[in-house]
Formats: C-alpha cells, structure tokens, sequence
C-alpha cells in the first residue's frame, strides 16, 4: 500500500470480527513501533502485548474508551526514569511524544496488514500500571486496541487552511 | 441464553467497574464523554437483560439509536447534543409502549 494511501485510508476501528491475531503479526506491528523516531535516540519505550480475552476483558473494565472485543491490545508506555536519565526535565514530555510517534508507525502497519486499530486515552493509568505489574517508571501512555475490522467508517471532516500558515502565524 | 431469574453479580461487574472507573476519569477528561459513558452503561444493561431473555421493542429502539449516533462525540459535538435532546424526547413517547 502507497504510504500516503495508507495514512489517508486509515480509520479508527471500534468493531471487530472474531478472528484472532497471529502473535507474528502483532510482533510486526510492535517492530515497525521501534522504527519510530525517539528523541536522542532514547527508545525509552515499552510495549506490553496483551491477547488473552480474560485479561482483555479486565483491561475494558480500567478503560472507558474502549468499546467493541478487541483481538489484541498493545500498551504503549514509556520508562520516565530512562527518558529523564537521557533526556534531563525533558525527558518525560519526549517519552510522550516518542510512544505516540511509535503508536503512529503500529497504526498503519496494522492498516497496511488488514487490521483494523484504535488509540485509547480513556484509561485509568495507576490501575493499569497495577493489573499490569508494571513498576511505577513505566507509565502507560495510551493503549491500541486490534482485531479485524468489522465497520468501515466513513473519515471525519479535516480541518486543511485554517490550520496551515506559511512562515508565520498570522 | 439464561433467565432473568439466573442473573448473577459477574453479569454486572463489568458494568459496575466501567461506571467506578469513568467516574474516577471524568474529571480530567472533556466533558462530552460524561453523557457517552452513561449512554454506554445503557447500552451494556440492555445488553445484559438481552442475554437472559429481557428484551423490548423499546429497549431495542434505544440501543439502536445509541449506537448509532455516540460516535458524534468524536466528529460532531453540536450534533451529539442534539441527539442527547432529541433521544431524552423519545423516551416520552417509549414510557407507555412497553413491548
């Protein structure tokens, strides 16, 4: 798939079929993550893959946002106790923006292999961080629920000119 | 499918969780998303009562619109208000039809 396509065609999918997803994909979708840029090249970021349905299933119930039955869900976090040895005060904003531009690379991966794939921000973190066993310097930053996609919305409108300026803001 | 009488606390935990979390987030989060988890929690509780054969044309009608249109809170603010309106006004006309 031409990568503009992609990045065009992609949609946030909430509804899933019941098919499962092959460990080996989801790797995939994980690697192309660590592809991403990291600022100072720190790759403090941490990826937890989850795929047993009663673990999916106690996840929904610390994350709002997620709707629909997810195949697979990955966790994107970061270890803020890395990004700050690296990056100073700096280094937890970088971490942020270092998972998301990793979340960007898995959302299209997954596009480009037939997955349908959703960013979930509606989460609790510190209750998460416990069901997960994480220790408290790897902080989930956002979650992508996958399966195969049983919807295909239509794009919302985007915004074009009136978020654009040449050379200043005006 | 089970019967009402069959019910059990695992068919609400779920929800019960859903509710308690959202109200530990609703506070950082905008404030749209108040309206679609208490639509969400509907839908769920209707889902439940469906799989232990509770079902009406009524409660049907509501999930169907609900699930139709709580995806506005992400595209469309403005609309999805006026959904919640338009959806509060057409529980009227469902209190007396109970199918």
């Amino acid at each position: 798939m031409n990568l503009i396509e992609a990045i065009k065609t992609r949609r946030s999918i909430r509804k899933f079929t019941d098919t499962a997803i092959e460990k080996d994909l989801l790797l995939e979708l994980v690697n192309a993550g660590i592809w991403a840029p990291s600022a100072g090249n720190m790759q403090a970021w941490r990826f937890i893959i989850v795929t047993d349905a009663d673990k999916i299933e106690k996840i929904k119930n610390l994350s709002p946002g997620i709707f629909g039955k997810p195949k697979a869900i990955i966790v994107v976090s970061s270890d803020f106790d890395e990004a700050t040895r690296r990056s100073g005060l700096q280094g937890e904003r970088f971490a942020i923006i270092d998972a998301s531009m990793a979340a960007e690379n898995i959302l299209l991966a997954a596009h480009d292999k037939g997955l349908g794939a959703c960013v979930i921000g509606s989460f609790h973190a510190l209750a998460l961080q416990k069901f997960l066993n994480l220790p408290p310097n790897i902080k989930p930053i956002l979650l992508i629920i996958l399966g195969f996609p049983a919807e295909a919305p239509k794009p919302p409108k985007r915004k074009s000119e009136e978020v654009i300026w040449w050379e200043a803001y005006k | 499918m089970s019967s009402i009488k069959e019910l059990s606390e695992s068919d609400f935990w779920n929800i019960i969780c859903f509710i308690v979390v959202s109200a530990a987030n609703l506070g950082e989060e905008k404030k749209e998303y108040g309206p679609l988890r208490l639509l969400e929690v509907a839908v769920r509780l209707i889902k439940v009562l469906r799989d232990h054969g509770l079902t009406s044309k009524r409660l049907d009608i509501v999930q169907k619109r609900i699930d139709e249109n709580k995806y506005l809170v992400m595209t469309d603010e403005s609309q999805f208000n006026q959904f919640l309106q338009s959806l509060a006004l057409e529980i009227v006309d469902l209190m007396d039809n109970q199918d």
